[in-house]
């Protein structure tokens, strides 16, 4: 079933543009246009994330963080998974980075890989989001309602490892 | 994200230069560019594949039906009579397709108008449920992360979908529970 989801929803995509009369070929090339803007906006933070993390890696100081966070979770986790666990939240292009580094270095198919696509697919930039949406109210004292978020963000890495578990 | 950079890159210098690896440390950083240049660029093209298919459902209408067939559930938690309803159900809508950046004016507009309706100082309930709606991901298809996994070498990219699925949703119900709890049944 999985392997039609896609392909239906494309064709559904263009299927109704055409049958609706659209220019479905220069609505096609607008939309690349949009997305290919919306990499260069995240170059520059996947730049300065990854060279960061490389370096906090090759200075041996990642190592020693993990051993302590190592000891404290009941479970193994690689380092990176456990940056991106708390980055999630706070930064769109970092965690992309991460994401990155992560399918990189362990593989995009290994448990480390998947565990870290399933987290970075559903979950968003928690702090972001509330900062736009209430950016734009009266209302302060929004601390309950970050709270909530973050709930929510730290069930997703819990449900994300099981999820990775259950359905290999 | 000012100070959690800064340390990543004056802890590593320090670091290496206690340790004596600071050439390698510089010469990582330098690589960790180099790499998130490589990167992008393994996910260009599938990425702004997904911008166009997406471009097309807003065209051809499919974002148009999905809204309609999703308002009746969202007027339930939000109220049919609510003005904030018909932006609520186009930012949903968005969001469930991964398409953040129309996402968020509607998002935007529906939560300056429940600002409106809700008379007090402190964030109402609704508010909390559309905001956590928002900092949890509702995206079908997660069209970036599948980019991220072919440009990685991943021979089945969608594999994740399941897991995703699941997660999006009991997330979402915990953050939306957890709104419940802290905000109760008043208004």
């Amino acid at each position: 079933m999985m392997d039609f989801v896609v392909p239906i929803l494309i064709f559904a995509a263009v299927g109704t543009c055409l049958f609706g009369k659209v220019d479905v070929y220069s609505e096609f090339c607008g939309g690349v246009e949009k997305g290919f803007k919306t990499l260069i906006g995240i170059l520059p933070a996947m730049v300065a994330v990854m060279s960061a993390a490389s370096m906090l890696r090759a200075s041996g100081v990642m190592g020693v963080f993990a051993q302590q966070a190592a000891r404290i979770l009941p479970f193994d986790m690689p380092e990176e998974l456990i940056a991106l666990a708390v980055l999630r939240p706070v930064s769109g292009g970092g965690s992309v980075a991460l994401l990155a580094e992560i399918l990189n270095r362990y593989g995009p198919d290994s448990v480390a890989g998947r565990i870290a696509s399933v987290i970075a697919a559903s979950s968003e930039t928690t702090l972001y989001v509330l900062m736009v949406y209430f950016g734009v109210t009266k209302v302060k004292h929004t601390k309950k309602v970050l709270f909530a978020a973050l709930v929510g963000d730290a069930i997703c890495v819990a449900v994300s490892i099981w999820a990775c578990g259950v359905f290999k | 994200m000012n100070y959690i950079w800064s340390g990543m890159i004056l802890v590593s210098l320090a670091a290496g230069a206690i340790n004596g690896n600071i050439s390698e440390v510089l010469a990582a950083g330098l690589e960790g560019a180099g790499s998130a240049f490589y990167t992008v660029l393994g996910f260009a093209g599938l990425m702004c594949f997904w911008s166009g298919i997406l471009a097309l459902c807003e065209a051809g209408g499919i974002t148009k039906v999905l809204s309609k067939v999703l308002s009746p559930v969202l007027g339930r938690v939000f109220g049919k009579d609510s003005k904030a309803l018909n932006n609520i159900s186009m930012n949903v809508t968005a969001n469930i397709l991964g398409m953040g950046n129309a996402a968020t004016p509607p998002g935007v507009e529906a939560m300056r108008i429940l600002d409106e309706e809700n008379k007090s100082k402190y964030p109402n309930r609704k508010m909390c449920i559309f905001a956590v709606m928002n900092t949890s991901s509702l995206q079908i298809i997660p069209a970036t992360v599948a980019a991220m996994r072919t440009a990685a070498g991943s021979t089945a990219p969608f594999d994740i979908i399941i897991p995703v699925w699941i997660t999006s949703v009991v997330s979402l119900a915990a953050a939306v529970g957890t709104a419940l709890v802290l905000f109760g049944k008043r208004q």
